[in-house]
C-alpha cells in the first residue's frame, strides 16, 4: 500500500509539471482548463434510421464551480445528454470533457472524479442506508477509517442520520433522493449531476434539497450540473441555465442574460415615484425619451414601459423636467413565462 | 489488477446476499433434508449400500439440485435492472465486464458451499450412523463425485445468469429456466423416447426394441448436461423420469469400487469434458450478450 501512493504521488507531481508545459506551448489548453463540462457538437440518436433525435447538435460549456441548470420539459433529452456526459451513452456524434477527461476514452477517470444521482435511482433495499453507502464506497478503494466517517458525516449532511442502519427498502421518496445525493458524494466528487433532485418529492423536500444543493456548492466548490423541469427552481440556485427542448438547446446563459432575452422581446417595464412635480408632467418628460413605448399612472405610481433598458435616461428626463426620483424599480420578470414560450415555439 | 478489484466488492456483496438471502435458506434446507434422510436410511449398511445410497443420492441431485444453480442465478441482472440500482452502480467506477464477473464469482462460490455442505452433511450423517470409518479410496471417489456435481450445478447456474441478462424481468427470467430445468432434467427420458419412436417409426408398444430407435435414443440423451451427469456418477445413460435407457455403461459410475478411478475416466472423460466445457462457454455467452447490451443501446 505504503509503496502504492508514493508511486502515485509521483506520477501526480509528473503530470503537474507536464501540464504547467503544455500550458505554456498552447493558450487552448488554458481556456479549457476553466470548464468542469464542456461538449461540442454532442449528439444522439436513436432507432433504426436516427430518426430520433435525443440530443441534437448541443454545444454546452460549464465553469469550474457553478451550478449549472439544465432545464427543459419531459423527453427534452436532458437524462441522455446526462448519459452521455458520464460515460453510459455513446455520442453517435460530436464530442465532450468532463474534469478534463474525454467522454468516451476516459469513462472511468470521469466516474472516479464525478458524483451522480440518476433518475431514475435504485439501491440495495435489503441493505441499510450504511451498507449501501459502504458497498458503493469500496468501488473507490477508499480506507475503511476513512470510508466509515465518511458514512456517517454523509448521511449527517443530507439529514438521514436517524436512518443510518434502516434498509434503504423502507425510505419514502423524499428520503430515496437525498440518499441518492449522499451516495453521489461518496467519492467526494469535483463534478456533480443531478438528473431531477426534486422530481416527486414535497415542496419542503424540494426545498430542503435545493438548499442543500446551494450549499455543497458554497462550501465546497463542487461544480453541479442538475436537470429539472422547473424553471423556477433553476432560477433559485444555478448561476447559469440552459433551455432544452426536443433535443435542441434553444438557450443559455447567466439568470441576467435570460432576463436580457426577455426585455429584448418583451420590452421592459420600469416603476417610478417622483417627488416635486405632479406625475403627470412626470409622465409627459418620460414619454419623450427615445424607446419608451408606454406609460400609464396608477396608485400614485408611474408605470413606464420601454424597448429596453433606459433607467439613467428616464431618471434624466425627470431631473430635467424639474423632478426627484424617490423610487425606480424594474418590474421583476417571470423567467417561468420565458420558458414557457421558449419551449412552445420548438 | 487494479482494473479487476472491484470484481471481487461485487463477488463479495453477491455472495453476502445470497446466503442471507431466505430464498437460498429454505432451498438449502430442503435439500439437506433429502440428502440426510437418504444418508441416514443408508448409514446402517456395509460399503456397498453406501454406494447404493450414493446413486439415489445422484438421482435426487441430477432431478432437482439444478434448481439451486437457477435460484442462484435467474436474478442476477434483471432484479438490478428492475430496481434501477444498476443504473447508480454504473456511474461508480466499474466496468461492465467486472459487475457480470463479480456477479458470477460470487454465485460460484456460494455453489461451492452448497455442494460442500450436502456433501459434508452426507458424510457425517452415514459416519455417525453406521459406526465405521470411510476408506481413504472412497474419500477421493467423493472428493471427485463433489466436482462432478459442481459443474453440473453450473450449468444451470451459468443458464440462469444468461437468463437474467436477456429478459427484462425476474419472473420471466425465472418461468424460462424453470422450463428449461424441467425438459433437461426431468422429463428429458420420456422427451428423448417419444422424438426417437416418431422418428424410428417405432411403437411403444413394441416389445423388442429395434437397434436404430435404441441408438437415436441414447443420441438425443446426450443434449441433456443431466446424460453427462448421470454417466459419470453412475454410469447409466439418464436418470431422469420416463424414458428407455439403453444398456448401461460397464464401469458403474464414480462409486464403482471393482473398477479403478483410471478405469473410471478412461470410460467417462469425454463426459467430463463437456460438462466442464458447457458451463465455461455459457459464461462466456452472458459476458458477451451482457457487454452488447451496452452504451450504445442504452440497456441500462
Ligand atoms: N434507449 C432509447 N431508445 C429510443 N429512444 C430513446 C431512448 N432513450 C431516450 N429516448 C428518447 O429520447 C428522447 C429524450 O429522452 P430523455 O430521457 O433524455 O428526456 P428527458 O429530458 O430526460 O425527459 P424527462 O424529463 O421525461 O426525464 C425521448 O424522446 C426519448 O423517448
Ligand atoms: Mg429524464
Amino acid at each position: 500500500m505504503e509503496s502504492m501512493s508514493v508511486e502515485s504521488m509521483s506520477v501526480e507531481s509528473m503530470s503537474v509539471e507536464s501540464m504547467s508545459m503544455e500550458l505554456e506551448q498552447s493558450g487552448i489548453l488554458q481556456e479549457t482548463d476553466e470548464f468542469a463540462i464542456e461538449t461540442i457538437h454532442l449528439s444522439k440518436f436513436f432507432g433504426k434510421e436516427k430518426q430520433i433525435r435525443a440530443v441534437d447538435n448541443l454545444n454546452l460549456q460549464v465553469k469550474k464551480g457553478e451550478v449549472f441548470g439544465f432545464v427543459g420539459p419531459n423527453g427534452a433529452g436532458k437524462t441522455t445528454t446526462m448519459k452521455m456526459l458520464i460515460g453510459l451513452l455513446e455520442p453517435s456524434e460530436g464530442s465532450g470533457k468532463v474534469a478534463g477527461f474525454d467522454i468516451v476514452r476516459e469513462v472511468i477517470n470521469i466516474r472516479e472524479t464525478t458524483g451522480v444521482l440518476p433518475e431514475p435511482a435504485g439501491f440495495y433495499d435489503n441493505l441499510t442506508a450504511r451498507q449501501n453507502l459502504r458497498f458503493y464506497a469500496k468501488l473507490y478503494n477508499i480506507e475503511p477509517g476513512v470510508r466509515e466517517k465518511r458514512i456517517v458525516n454523509l448521511l449527517e449532511t443530507v439529514g438521514l442520520t436517524r436512518a443510518i442502519d434502516q434498509k434503504t427498502g423502507g425510505f419514502s421518496t423524499g428520503m430515496r433522493k437525498r440518499f441518492g445525493l449522499a451516495q453521489a458524494l461518496v467519492n467526494e466528487p469535483s463534478v456533480l449531476f443531478l438528473d431531477e433532485p426534486t422530481s416527486g418529492i414535497d415542496p419542503l423536500g424540494a426545498q430542503m434539497m435545493r438548499d442543500l444543493i446551494k450549499e455543497l456548492n458554497r462550501s465546497k466548490g463542487v461544480t453541479v450540473f442538475l436537470s429539472s423541469h422547473s424553471m423556477e427552481e433553476v432560477e433559485e440556485i444555478c448561476d447559469h441555465i440552459a433551455i432544452i427542448a426536443k433535443g435542441k438547446l434553444l438557450a443559455a446563459g447567466s439568470v441576467e442574460d435570460l432576463r436580457d432575452m426577455i426585455r429584448e422581446k418583451e420590452g421592459v417595464h420600469y416603476l417610478l415615484e417622483v417627488q416635486d412635480i405632479p406625475l403627470s408632467e412626470a409622465a409627459e418628460a418620460v414619454k419623450n425619451v427615445e424607446g419608451v413605448t408606454a406609460f400609464d399612472i396608477r396608485d400614485r405610481t408611474l408605470h413606464v414601459s420601454a424597448k429596453m433598458k433606459l433607467r439613467t435616461e428616464i431618471a434624466k428626463a425627470v431631473k430635467k423636467a424639474g423632478g426627484t426620483v424617490s423610487m425606480f424599480e424594474e418590474e421583476e420578470m417571470n423567467l417561468q413565462k420565458l420558458f414557457l414560450k421558449i419551449i412552445e415555439g420548438a | 489488477m487494479e482494473k479487476y478489484r472491484n470484481v471481487f466488492v461485487i463477488a463479495q456483496k453477491e455472495f453476502a446476499d445470497n446466503i442471507w438471502s431466505p430464498r437460498f435458506v429454505i432451498l438449502m434446507l430442503v435439500f439437506t433434508t433429502i440428502v440426510f434422510s437418504l444418508s441416514y436410511g443408508s448409514g446402517i449398511g456395509s460399503e456397498s449400500t453406501i454406494s447404493r445410497s450414493y446413486l439415489d443420492i445422484a438421482q435426487i441431485v441430477s432431478l432437482f439440485l439444478p434448481f439451486m444453480g437457477i435460484a442462484l442465478g435467474f436474478d442476477a441482472i434483471c432484479k438490478e435492472r428492475e430496481a434501477s440500482s444498476l443504473n447508480v452502480l454504473l456511474t461508480h467506477p466499474i466496468y461492465r465486464d467486472n459487475i457480470i464477473a463479480g456477479k458470477t464469482l460470487g454465485a460460484m462460490i456460494t455453489l461451492v458451499l452448497v455442494v460442500f455442505v450436502s456433501i459434508f452433511i452426507v458424510l457425517g450423517t452415514m459416519l455417525v450412523a453406521s459406526g465405521t470409518e470411510l476408506s481413504l479410496p472412497m474419500l477421493n471417489r467423493l472428493v471427485v463425485f463433489a466436482i462432478l456435481t459442481y459443474l453440473y450445478l453450473s450449468i444451470f447456474l451459468a443458464l440462469g445468469i444468461l437468463g437474467s441478462i436477456v429478459t427484462k424481468n425476474a419472473t420471466k427470467s425465472l418461468v424460462y429456466n424453470i422450463a428449461i430445468w424441467v425438459v433437461l432434467c426431468i422429463v428429458f427420458g420420456m422427451i428423448c423416447t417419444t422424438t426417437a419412436s416418431i422418428i424410428a417409426g417405432h411403437k411403444p408398444t413394441d416389445l423388442d426394441d429395434s437397434g436404430y430407435f435404441l441408438e437415436l435414443n441414447a443420441d438425443i440423451q446426450k443434449l441433456s448436461p443431466a446424460h453427462h451427469y448421470a454417466m459419470t456418477v453412475s454410469g447409466v445413460p439418464s436418470l431422469s423420469w420416463l424414458g428407455v435407457s439403453s444398456e448401461r455403461s460397464s464401469v458403474r459410475g464414480i462409486f464403482d469400487t471393482e473398477h479403478t478411478l483410471e478405469q473410471w475416466w478412461n470410460e467417462f472423460w469425454i463426459n467430463v469434458l463437456i460438462l466442464t466445457i458447457t458451463p465455461v462457454f455459457l459464461i462466456i455467452m452472458a459476458f458477451i450478450t451482457f457487454l452488447r447490451q451496452d452504451i450504445s443501446k442504452d440497456m441500462g
